[in-house]
């Protein structure tokens, strides 16, 4: 008897007239880790299963102007819709809850016009280009002051020059059109139009809303909130024949987090049912219930500890508990089925002992690879995993033992795996051979999934409105970002309009969405400034005033009536500054593409953004040192990290499995034969999923680690097995136990989230293939008896 | 009648007047539905128009006049005839406009010419009562009962921030538009006023 069998043997012993106070214990940790749970508020937030290597560049993406906003996409399909397009938009304004929509914008409002020729009439000294002033220059010319005087006048006496006195007053030239065309570079929304003042599709079949909420992109509670207010009031505004979709985060973070809690329901449901099944089929007896509370109890105790460790549990955590109930089961169950028949429980448990512990330990090593993983997501995972398995361990060496009714030495029920005759074993063995060689090749063609997109749940109303939104509007969400920074605003600025200058001579300057047009550096606009001072000499401010004053008189205008554009000509402006810009309606745009930030918030920056296409790629990386988050690159970044983590874990967990088997096997052989399932179960694994065109994503990676840990545990029970019933009884221990995993695999399949059910796919298919493995094939790798 | 049955009777009155008063529409809505109801009923409508300029940036009020004609659902045309020939024509999606200082007419469409956009659709709901569409660009109280005065504050976009108010007026027997009052800020308004108006009568070829 080896010294952890002496050990448990002796708590068995020791524990033996303490069941009540055992009782009472186990009791009280439940009840404290029910409580403990309960309190504990469930997370879904994707950022937990991003890298932390690339978390700088999504926290960066997250940056991207709509990203925070909802965007509400009013649609028909009627003709000559518009007007109840506007109305529609109007409802949605005046009936959405400010609480949870603060503002709704549908289009610039009512005084934009007039605010944006303001404003350039503010800032043309200091955003004239040299080429701006040529223009001027040619509106200065002989004959055409006095046509654009006629031209004003004609316009204040049609009904389009309703309101516009003012304007004309200022610049009766219509000078600061000559400055508009810079506000193209400012539009976010390609495809758009501006219909008396809303945001119109170019087919007028379409009408975009942005909405500012103060609920947070991940809050799943607030995120249901927020929709279900939006659908209340589309259900009760909306006529016949137009739609209205909302486009958001928030929309995925509730589907997400609704699509993980009814599978959370199903799974756990599913999956006790079955493992509950399995016991009363084949053991039938109240110890069954003992042997599965094990790990209901480890799951619930691991996601209290979790929990209470992180401040919050992730839901894909939570939904690992079916995993987690297939493994740790499995303790319980050779535990079970070592002392149930045995008339001396105590030497039963002391032999069983050593390589259930090794089982266990086994599990814990590959799951412990895990924590060196960069996504804090499956950080958290090898914490519940490995508080998970070390809870269950315990409670099978130290608690089950004492709840085993071991009286009538009954012979418990189970599957009888049939004897392996001589003749046929070598026959197995090269069907094995030739299973694994074709499976291997198979796997060659296995590819990795880095959209996000693809591992979380995207439901098909959210497809269609993306589709919906994307066909109306172009890609408006998905461009790429370019960051440039400064101590000061100023030197953001002056970055900003240096790379605009770089960018607009390889891309069209359509292309390009950029403040710094509007929002030069002071230098280029004192530059601007000196231009203008030194175009609009004493001279040619004398003779435009009396050629202007010549022809409004004969017009029947008053003496002053361009006073006002007069006086302008005379006089400096300061500076442009973002303040301006946001009182010229485009403070929304302002909030977009500047922001505040680095270590000390001092650091201040502009986004512009360019379409992100393979050729726009190709421009930004000829031009070097550009920071830039391109969604498309993220993607590929994100696949290249997580099949880097693939290799790293795997490879790590295999090394820890070969040398923690290595010592309980003795002899190369005795550890070749252990490793039988855990090879076959991988490699069936890969080729499958090569042969299938599946793609490996993170949570393939989990479930991969997973056919490590459980195949291990098969072989290594396959090899400590001894000869005669005992050996029977072995077997039968592990047909049950992958039968209990492929219960809790089984269940994940059922899974409406992608995440999950990819987990149970995959661990079906390498635990499916491992146990027939193990139970032909160890033994005759291993030799001797069979 | 027993003073109990007498109690019951006249809350039974006193219930059913609340409840009138209640849903009875206001007179906006009433004047509305009118106006709405003739509208209908009208596929044409020429008329010429004067208009009176009172902008404190002229030395005197500036007088013009025109014809007016529109034909359902979208054909326009705004004909200025003193103190200058201009004017524009709108035909579905496609427009001319001409003016006397320039040879020849300037076509284009509609949807890339905002502006004419923005005042042909001002003019169509005017002449069509095309009230759907006027609640997305003001609020409208009633001025008057008879003749029907409206009174549109902008609420969004239509035609510059500053247009403070439109007064529309409808004629006695509510089947078109008498005057139009646009007012601006600084107290300047605009005038305008439609005469010899036929209703639904044959319009000239070539006139859209």
């Amino acid at each position: 008897m080896d010294a952890l069998g002496r050990l448990a043997a002796g708590i068995f012993l020791g524990l033996r007239e303490r069941k009540g106070a055992l009782l009472v214990f186990c009791a009280l940790a439940l009840a404290l880790g029910g409580i403990s749970l309960s309190r504990t508020p469930m997370s879904e937030d994707i950022s937990e299963l991003i890298p932390e290597k690339l978390s700088e560049e999504f926290s960066l993406l997250k940056r991207a102007p709509l990203a925070k906003k909802l965007i509400i996409n009013i649609h028909t399909e009627r003709e000559g819709a518009e007007p109840l397009l506007k109305l529609t938009a109007d409802r949605f304004v005046e009936r959405l809850d400010p609480a949870l929509f603060t503002t709704v914008m549908t289009g610039p409002d009512s005084a934009m016009g007039q605010r944006l020729a303001a404003f350039f009439l503010d800032t043309m000294p200091r955003l004239s280009t040299v080429e701006d002033m040529e223009r001027i220059g040619q509106r200065l010319a002989p004959g055409e002051v006095e046509r654009r005087i006629e031209e004003a006048y004609r316009l204040l006496i049609s009904p389009a020059g309703w309101g516009m006195k003012g304007i004309l007053r200022r610049d009766p030239l219509r000078l600061w059109e000559i400055a508009l065309p810079k506000i193209k570079h400012v539009n976010l929304l390609g495809k758009m139009r501006l219909g008396d003042g809303y945001f119109l599709s170019s087919d007028g079949k379409s009408l975009l809303a942005i909405a500012k909420t103060p609920v947070v992109m991940t809050d799943s509670a607030g995120a249901e909130a927020l929709i279900a207010e939006f659908e209340q009031v589309k259900a009760a505004i909306l006529p016949e024949g137009v739609e209205a979709d909302i486009i958001g985060a928030h929309r995925y973070t509730l589907a997400n987090a609704n699509s993980i809690k009814g599978d959370l329901k199903l799974i756990l449901t599913v999956a006790s049912l079955a493992i509950l099944a399995l016991f009363f089929f084949w053991l039938k007896g109240l110890a069954a219930v003992a042997v599965f509370a094990i790990p209901a109890a480890g799951v619930l105790l691991s996601a209290a500890i979790t929990g209470a460790l992180n401040g919050t549990i992730s839901g894909i955590t939570l939904g690992f508990g079916g995993v987690l109930l297939g493994i740790s089961v499995d303790y319980g169950l050779h535990v079970y089925y070592a002392c149930r028949t045995s008339r001396e429980p105590a030497a039963a448990l002391a032999r069983v002992a050593r390589p259930v512990a090794f089982a266990g330990l086994t599990t814990l090593g590959a799951f412990a690879v895990l924590f060196t993983s960069e996504l804090p997501g499956q950080r958290q995972l090898a914490l519940f995993s490995v508080i998970g398995v070390t809870i269950c361990l315990v409670a099978a060496l130290v608690i089950l033992p004492q709840f085993i009714n071991n009286v009538d030495a009954a012979e418990p029920g189970g599957p009888r795996p049939a004897r392996t005759k001589a003749k046929n074993r070598k026959a197995i063995l090269a069907f094995w051979a030739l299973w694994m060689l074709f499976f291997a090749f198979q796997a060659t063609n296995v590819s990795f999934e880095g959209n996000l997109k693809n591992v979380g749940y995207v439901p098909d109303d959210i497809t269609r409105a993306e589709e919906k939104l994307a066909e109306s509007w172009g890609n408006i969400r998905g461009k790429a970002i370019l960051f440039s920074s400064g101590a000061t605003a100023d030197g953001a600025a002056a970055a900003s309009e240096e790379l605009f200058n770089r960018l607009n001579g390889k891309l069209g300057g359509g292309e390009i969405v950029s403040l710094s047009r509007l929002l030069p550096s002071l230098k280029t606009q004192e530059e601007n400034l000196r231009h203008w001072s030194e175009f609009w000499t004493k001279e040619r401010r004398i003779q435009t005033r009396e050629r202007v004053r010549a022809t409004a008189d004969r017009l029947g205008f008053t003496t002053n009536a361009f006073e006002p554009f007069l006086l302008s000509l005379e006089q400096a402006p300061g500076p442009v500054t973002a303040d301006m810009l946001d009182r010229a309606g485009l403070g929304e745009l302002v909030e977009a593409l500047l922001f505040e930030g680095g270590e000390d918030g001092k650091e201040h920056g502009s986004i512009t953004l360019v379409p992100d296409t393979d050729p726009v790629r190709s421009v930004l990386a000829e031009l070097g040192e550009v920071k830039f988050i391109s969604p498309g690159d993220f993607a590929l970044g994100l696949g290249e990290s997580i099949r880097d983590d693939f290799l790293k874990f795997l490879s790590s967990a295999l090394v820890v499995v070969i040398l923690l088997t290595l010592v309980v096997m003795g002899t190369p052989r005795r550890l070749a034969a252990a490793l039988v399932p855990v090879a076959t179960g991988l490699i069936t694994l890969f080729g499958v999923c090569g042969l299938l065109g599946w793609s490996f994503n993170i949570f393939n990676i989990v479930a991969s680690i997973l056919i490590v840990g459980l195949g291990i545990d098969y072989g290594i029970f396959m090899v400590c097995r001894t000869g005669g019933e005992e050996g029977k009884r072995t077997d039968r221990a592990v047909v049950i136990s992958g039968l209990t995993t492929l219960a809790g695999m089984g269940s994940l399949v059922l899974a409406t989230h992608p995440a999950l059910s990819s987990i149970g796919l995959t661990v079906a298919v390498g635990v499916g293939a491992s146990i027939p493995a193990a139970l032909w094939v160890v033994p005759i790798v291993k030799g001797g008896e069979r | 009648m027993t003073i109990k049955t007498f109690r019951a009777f006249a809350l039974c009155i006193l219930f059913s007047l609340v409840a009138t008063t209640l849903l009875a529409a206001t007179p906006l809505d009433t004047a509305r539905a009118r106006i709405s109801e003739k509208a209908a009923s009208v596929s044409s409508i020429q008329s010429r128009f004067k208009q009176e300029k009172h902008l404190s940036i002229f030395r005197e009020m500036v007088e013009s006049t025109g014809l007016f004609s529109f034909a359902k659902p979208d054909k326009l045309r705004w004909e200025m005839t003193t103190p200058i020939k201009t004017g524009f024509v709108i035909n579905g999606g496609e427009g001319r406009k001409w003016h006397e200082l320039i040879e020849g007419e300037e076509h284009f469409s509609v949807e890339r010419d905002p502006v004419v956009k923005a005042v042909s659709d001002q003019l169509m709901s005017w002449a069509t009562a095309d009230f759907e569409k006027l609640d997305t660009m003001y609020t409208m109280e009633l001025l008057t009962q008879s003749p029907v005065t409206f009174r549109m504050t902008p609420i969004k976009g239509g035609l510059g921030g500053a247009i403070t108010s439109i007064d529309i007026t409808f004629s006695a027997d509510n089947n078109y538009v008498t005057e139009v009052l646009v007012n601006e800020d600084g107290g300047d308004f605009t005038r305008i006023t439609f005469a010899g108006v036929r209703i639904n009568a044959e319009i000239a070829k070539g006139t859209f």
